[in-house]
């Protein structure tokens, strides 16, 4: 009796969630994929061309920054190189601030896209990551890009809009189309500990938490 | 007094007790504030405020199912009981927050009475019917009314603690099995069964004692049955835990030692944590007394583990409502409230704080 009733406790107890919740979607399931990738990396480079033709490169890199003037706390940030010519953001929370020693807040809506555009892990993440907390629309398809079969993750609104394409299975980031005016497809692959040391040094005083800048 | 006479009242008491909370939201709803922290579109809708913060999560699971979402607080810590109940509400027509609402608010009346009838099982008929009555209006329980479980845990969980008492074993690991699926504390509550089999042992048929045993393992198994469904669901048997996690529970040993070492930073970011505090300080003091008037060691203990373990997380943040479910704590204020003019003065007090509790719906999460 004891083996029945314990068994049929379980039996019934799955069957109920199996049958009365509904599932995820196959998309939401995958971007939750790439949400990890992204969670789970901190070094991601690029490469893009401008407009006017210029190659421009970038390495973002997900580390902790401050106490420094404008941010008093030690928080995670997306610490941001790209050019030329070379240019450093640091990105905390939503909130850019442009420069790698003394930081000045930067509203700009090009800052905001290079961000994207460098494929920055935990930006991008963040911006996933809510969108898929509010149920927003998420897709996921297969695309060929140039010989390459890869899935493309498009979310965010019009202005708003990314198309992330990603390695299905893997969700390594390999390029992104970014808003406000998706413009030039970015190259992405992940970035080497080396780049990540670099990085560090470059931005180092604001990740050694100096104060009084 | 006619036998029905104190089921009435204790029924009647109940649904005043839950009246209060509902005016209360409405009052809000009507004065268009205070709005807090959750916006005025909540407060637009009627009864809105009652299915904030965590019943906006059920709400969620109820209509999307369930997803794990890496590095942001996501709703696989939530247990599936109720969004089960909201989603099969929703079917027959009734909106989620209503819905909700009107279940939570049914079922808290049912579970009120079942909390009478299990004092009386248990202790002298007067401990019983005021430990039902203090239970009712207790000031953490405006979270009865919203959008949450703990209404539903509760019935369930005495339901399943009452039939146990009388021997109906399979029965009781039903309904065992139900409130484990709803929040997993009240697996905790297996201990005064396990307490009670072990007592009743020897003189139990042999064909009796698998079944009660049952009554033991059952909830534990059904609460067990999520970890599953999230692994099937989700691909991730680890789901629930790593969303707790990102809910800042992770459960470790000296997790209650950080929850007092960190407390002053933490009271300093969030003054609400005071409520916590005191109530898990109060919870605690109640349950001694009942273990002194004679509630079993069994039932102390479980209710202890229900107020004492969220604190392995390193917080006390929420366990006033946690402490909802350490039910020989009602039972230890009902002895402090023996005198008529103490017990109507902690039943007034109480609805106070309730109304307080309500008010501060919008400022904090219970």
């Amino acid at each position: 009796m004891f083996a029945a009733v314990v068994g049929g406790a379980i039996a019934t107890a799955l069957a109920v969630q199996v049958v009365l919740l509904p599932r995820p979607s196959r998309s939401d399931l995958d971007a939750v994929g790439v949400e990890r990738w992204l969670v789970r990396h901190h070094v991601v480079d690029g490469v893009w061309r401008a407009p006017d033709g210029r190659r421009l490169t970038s390495t973002c890199f997900e580390g902790w920054i401050g106490p420094v003037r404008l941010v008093r706390r030690r928080v995670r940030a997306s610490l941001l190189v790209f050019g030329p010519p070379q240019t450093a953001l640091v990105g905390v929370h939503g909130r850019i601030y442009a420069g790698h020693a003394r930081l000045r807040r930067d509203r700009s809506a090009a800052s905001r896209a290079a961000f994207e555009r460098a494929g920055c892990p935990s930006w991008l993440g963040g911006r996933l990551g809510d969108v898929l907390v509010q149920n927003g629309k998420v897709s996921v398809t297969d695309v060929t890009l140039g010989s390459r079969r890869v899935a493309r993750v498009v979310f965010g609104r019009k202005a708003a809009r990314t198309e992330l394409y990603v390695v299905r299975g893997a969700w390594v980031p390999v390029a992104i189309r970014a808003g406000p005016h998706p413009g030039p497809l970015a190259q992405l692959h992940p970035g080497t500990p080396a780049q990540a040391k670099r990085i560090q040094r470059f931005f180092a005083p604001i990740t050694r938490g100096r104060s009084g800048q | 007094m006619s036998a029905r006479r104190p089921y009435l009242l204790v029924a009647g008491w109940a649904a005043f007790t839950r009246l209060v909370v509902i005016v209360t939201a409405l009052g809000m709803h009507l004065a268009g504030g205070p709005h807090g922290l959750v916006g005025r579109r909540t407060l637009h809708q009627t009864i809105g405020v009652l299915g904030t913060w965590d019943g906006a999560w059920y709400r969620n699971v109820a209509q999307h199912g369930y997803l794990l979402i890496p590095g942001h607080q996501s709703d696989p810590a939530f247990f599936p009981l109720y969004p089960i109940l909201l989603r099969a509400l929703h079917a027959v027509g009734l909106p989620y927050v209503a819905g909700g609402v009107l279940i939570s608010n049914l079922v808290f009346v049912v579970a009120i009475v079942g909390f009478y009838e299990l004092g009386r099982e248990l202790l002298p008929e007067e401990l019983g019917f005021r430990g039902a009555l203090v239970a009712a209006a207790f000031p953490a329980g405006f979270a009865y009314s919203m959008l949450y479980p703990e209404s539903v845990v509760l019935a369930a969980l005495v339901l399943a603690l009452l039939l146990a008492l009388r021997g109906w074993w399979i029965a009781s690991a039903v309904a065992g099995s139900i409130a484990a699926l709803g929040r997993p504390e009240a697996a905790l509550f297996v201990i005064p069964v396990a307490a009670l089999v072990y007592a009743r042992w020897r003189r139990l048929p042999a064909a009796e004692q698998g079944e009660a045993l049952s009554a033991v393992v059952a909830p534990a198994a059904s609460a067990a049955t999520f970890p599953l469904y999230l692994s099937w669901t989700l691909h991730n048997v680890y789901a629930w835990s790593w969303a707790e996690r990102a809910w800042g529970r992770s459960f470790k040993l000296d997790g209650i030692v950080r929850a007092f070492t960190g407390l002053p930073s933490l009271i300093g970011q969030n003054h609400w944590l005071i409520r916590d505090v005191v109530f898990a300080a109060v919870y605690l003091v109640l349950l001694f007394v009942a273990w002194r008037v004679g509630v079993g060691l069994a039932w102390v203990v479980a209710g202890m583990l229900v107020v004492v373990l969220p604190l392995t997380s390193g917080s006390f943040v929420s366990d006033a409502r946690f402490g909802l479910f350490a039910l020989p704590a009602y039972w230890g204020l009902a002895a402090l409230t023996r005198r008529r003019l103490i017990l109507v003065a902690v039943l007034l007090l109480s609805l106070a704080l309730l109304v307080g509790g309500t008010l501060s719906i919008p400022f904090t999460y219970p």
